[in-house]
């Protein structure tokens, strides 16, 4: 319409040529916006994740050795097959599954009761929320520094708080028995705001009319919360759940700060055990092959979550 | 229990004591984290010697924690290597993130949407392991467009995640009314989605830039003596026989604070990018 408009008006023909072609690559990249949009994120994903999984796939099948084996060969398999037989890689999974079992399992229950607090009106919310906000911005090399304070055996605050008690100091990371343990209580205190923040999300977003129900019919404060409140926020609790397991799998930074896997390897998680042998022994191959593997244990462990959130929850 | 206090007492009166109640559990909840960033600035402040002694509060504050960090570490240039690297991933990661973004909220691309999710749960570690042997050979290596790269990992998904769920929260019937007007897609996207979409990107760069900034595995591997970033620096103080506990304290507090001030700036922006960026997967 605009167009022959245009063209009826005398002494435009300029303007209608520029117009044209103007037009004509708008129109152009109107009709392709769903591939011209997505070029810069496609070829970044491509060159950054594509690229490197396929590289880090054929090392896996050799026998590189920075310094000790600069000209790999072909092992097939035998990089999958080795660290089965090896006591500190099979520790290391151990280790990465009862730190993500543990860390997760505090931060939901404590998510869930600060939540709940959280999801009423009360004097100086936005403070206390901002405060509680905090370690989720706090750098995770930062806030270990002062774990690692806290955690001192003859100066640190813990001990000096359980010997005015009356008890005797823990050896806290610098014992095997204690060296994990340590570390849960760490990733509990780091994470449990971001479960409070998913979940108060969640409490938000429930209906109220359940809830004036139950009362009426006088259930208590604990059954509302077992028959009405958590079956209600199940996608919440799962989406939660599913990101913060994720997470403590991965979790790098405290453990490499404060224990550095120790001692004698009782902290060392997969992550970390991946690490030493591609950085530390420079074992290529070695490293790869359990990066492929510890990459499929992710994505194992994602997709038990979501079929469990899928089939067991649905009320 | 509550109950039977509730009928005993006059209302006002129980309204008091729930009010102090309620303030008193507050403060017990978020005591744990107030109070390690207190002790963090605190003890940047205590002379050494006075580690040994947790029982003492009080002190003469000494600065000179902050002048040996100057003096002796890395982390100034380092901060100023991680202000240069975070501020690039954020910028590209936005760009990236937020025509994705509008393209999977408005075509529905369901598919493309997930394989940017499954790129956040790949393991850095299994990265690295590629990136390092690419990067050795291409001399990426401890500079700073090696470790911006490597930090688009971040920020390319997580500004795609987020700047989806603000889009979708766009009403569609703005661009439509546009388009009848006589607009074509992109005018509408240019005049309408990108002004209306800014609180959303303010927030998505902050949170960008926050997890790039603390990002420390990344750099630990593929920085190195000329470039890295500050939580490397951080990190070399892990022992507190290096640098004492004071200096210690006094690294840490400079690279928490920043991010403090702008968290409490915009809490509320950076709430709602948080919860999207969770929940609407």
């Amino acid at each position: 319409m605009a167009v022959t408009h245009k063209a009826l008006a005398p002494g435009l023909d300029d303007r209608r040529a520029r117009e044209s072609l103007g037009s004509r690559l708008l129109e152009w990249l109107d009709l392709q916006m769903p591939i011209v949009f997505n070029i810069p994120t496609v070829v970044f994903l491509f060159g950054l994740v594509a690229v490197p999984i396929s590289i880090v796939f054929a090392t896996s099948f050799t026998d590189w050795q920075l310094i000790t084996k600069p000209d790999p060969d072909f092992v097939g398999l035998d990089n999958y097959v080795k660290p089965w037989s090896d006591e500190r890689w099979l520790g290391a999974i151990w280790h990465t599954f009862a730190y993500a079992v543990a860390s997760v399992g505090g931060q939901f229950v404590l998510g869930l009761a600060t939540a709940m607090l959280f999801n009423r009106s009360f004097a100086g919310k936005a403070f206390y929320r901002s405060v509680w906000m905090m370690p989720m911005v706090a750098m995770s090399v930062a806030i270990s520094l002062v774990w690692i304070l806290f955690f001192d055996n003859a100066f640190g605050i813990l001990n000096y708080g359980l010997e005015g008690l009356g008890l005797s100091g823990i050896e806290w990371i610098t014992s095997p028995e204690w060296a994990l343990v340590s570390l849960i209580i760490v990733g509990i205190w780091h994470h449990t705001p971001f479960m409070t923040l998913i979940l108060l999300a969640g409490l938000q977003s429930l209906p109220q009319d359940p809830f004036e129900a139950a009362r009426i019919d006088g259930a208590s404060r604990w059954q509302m919360l077992v028959h009405i409140t958590l079956p209600l926020l199940k996608t919440h609790i799962m989406v939660a759940l599913i990101l913060r397991s994720i997470f403590g799998v991965k979790e790098f930074d405290t453990i490499l700060a404060i224990t550095e896997g120790g001692p004698r390897y009782a902290s060392e998680t997969m992550n970390l055990n991946i690490y030493f042998n591609a950085f530390e022994y420079q074992y290529m191959g070695e490293a790869a092959a359990k990066g492929v593997f510890f990459f499929l244990f992710i994505l194992c462990v994602q997709s038990i979550l979501v079929k469990l959130r899928k089939r067991k929850w649905s009320y | 229990m509550v109950l039977l206090i509730k009928r005993l007492l006059p209302r006002r009166t129980y309204e008091i004591l729930e009010a102090i109640g309620t303030q008193l559990v507050m403060i017990a909840v978020v005591a744990p984290f107030f109070f390690i960033f207190f002790y963090m600035f605190w003890n940047s402040l205590k002379p050494d010697y006075l580690f040994f002694e947790p029982g003492t509060w009080f002190f003469e504050p000494l600065w000179s924690n902050y002048t040996d960090v100057f003096e002796y570490s890395d982390l100034i240039p380092n901060i100023v290597n991680s202000l240069i690297i975070s501020t690039a991933a954020t910028l590209i990661g936005l760009f990236c993130g937020l025509l994705t973004a509008y393209t999977v909220a408005r075509y529905n691309l369901r598919k493309l949407a997930m394989a940017i999710l499954v790129t956040r749960m790949i393991p850095y570690i299994t990265a690295l392991v590629p990136f390092w042997i690419v990067y050795k050979h291409v001399g990426l290596l401890n500079t700073h467009a090696g470790i911006i790269l490597s930090h688009l990992v971040i920020t390319i998904p997580f500004g795609v995640w987020i700047m989806m769920g603000f889009i979708e929260d766009i009403p569609k019937d703005l661009e439509e009314a546009a388009w009848i007007d006589g607009a074509s897609r992109t005018q509408a996207f240019v005049r309408i989605v990108l002004p209306l979409s800014t609180p959303g990107m303010v927030a998505t760069a902050i949170l960008c830039f926050i997890f790039s900034w603390n990002n420390f595995q990344l750099a630990l591997v593929l920085g190195g003596f000329d470039v890295s970033t500050a939580p490397v620096s951080v990190f070399k103080y892990a022992d507190p026989e290096a640098g004492g506990s004071g200096q210690m304290m006094a690294a840490a507090t400079l690279v928490t604070l920043p991010v403090f001030f702008i968290v409490l700036l915009i809490q509320k922006q950076l709430t709602a990018g948080l919860t999207i960026g969770g929940v609407k997967q």
